[in-house]
């Protein structure tokens, strides 16, 4: 018995439409060098990384106290990472002096920090008694001036009052003066 | 020196034989990488040291 096989018709294969992407020999390369970190070291990195992004943010908010844990945090991360690197004993003793060295500069730097922003308070207020002296002694001339101003207004007040007494006093007598001729001229009429 | 204790000191000083053993054996050229590497992260902390020691003058003198 002989099996029916159905022809088949063979289609011609559809070309590629474009030949299959070369391997990335950069990164391939780099990968073999160590560049991509194993789990535990990216963990540690990424805990360094937040711990500075966190030093970071305590630095702008200026809170010194924040400032100096953070980065004794820092400090200690960092020498862990690199105490794993190595198993050297003078290395490792080295890198733990290196971290004691690091911290009395931190210590140093925070009491300095906070010194420095307890002068500026000082600075501050003493700035601020110095400005109100100054501005109630600007305050106290400019009255002064004023008064004195007030004062020679007055005077020159006082001087046109009294030409204007004068010149009235003059017109006055003048008037007076005319009445009387008028008077007397009157009287000169009647007696002719 | 000013405000150190006698153990920070000596700490200090430990360090600092070593680096000028470093420095000996970089210039026999018996330095191994790892060593090498130790004392580029030492100058790098020295640098920043300088640095943060210089920004505090500048702010007492001004």
């Amino acid at each position: 018995m002989t099996e029916h096989t159905p022809k088949t018709t063979t289609k011609p294969v559809a070309p590629a439409a474009s030949p299959a992407p070369k391997p990335n020999l950069e990164v391939a390369n780099s990968a073999a060098k160590g560049a991509v970190l194993s789990r535990p070291e990216a963990a540690k990195e990424s805990g360094i990384a937040k711990i500075e992004k966190q030093l970071a943010k305590a630095k702008e908010s200026n809170n010194t106290a924040e400032v100096l844990k953070l980065e004794l945090e820092l400090i200690n991360a960092k020498s862990k990472e690199r105490k794993s690197h190595t198993k050297d004993p003078d290395l490792l003793r080295a890198i733990e002096l290196e971290e004691k060295v690091s911290v009395i500069h931190a210590k140093r730097k925070a009491k300095y920090i906070e010194e420095s922003n307890k002068l500026a308070k000082e600075k501050t207020i003493l700035g601020t008694v110095f400005g109100w002296i100054g501005l109630e002694t600007r305050n106290a001339v400019g009255v002064g001036k004023d008064m004195t101003s007030e004062a020679v207004m007055r005077t020159y007040h006082g001087i046109l009052a009294g030409l204007h007494g004068a010149i009235k006093g003059m017109k006055e007598s003048a008037i007076s003066a005319k009445d009387k001729l008028i008077s007397e001229s009157k009287l000169a009429k009647g007696a002719l | 020196m000013q405000g150190l204790t006698q153990e920070e000191i000596e700490d200090i000083n430990e360090l600092n034989d070593y680096i000028k053993s470093l420095m000996l054996k970089y210039k026999d050229k018996t330095i191994t990488l790892e060593e090498a590497e130790f004392l580029q992260a030492h100058i790098e902390l020295l640098i920043e040291i300088e640095k943060d020691e210089m920004q505090m003058q500048e702010a007492i003198i001004f």
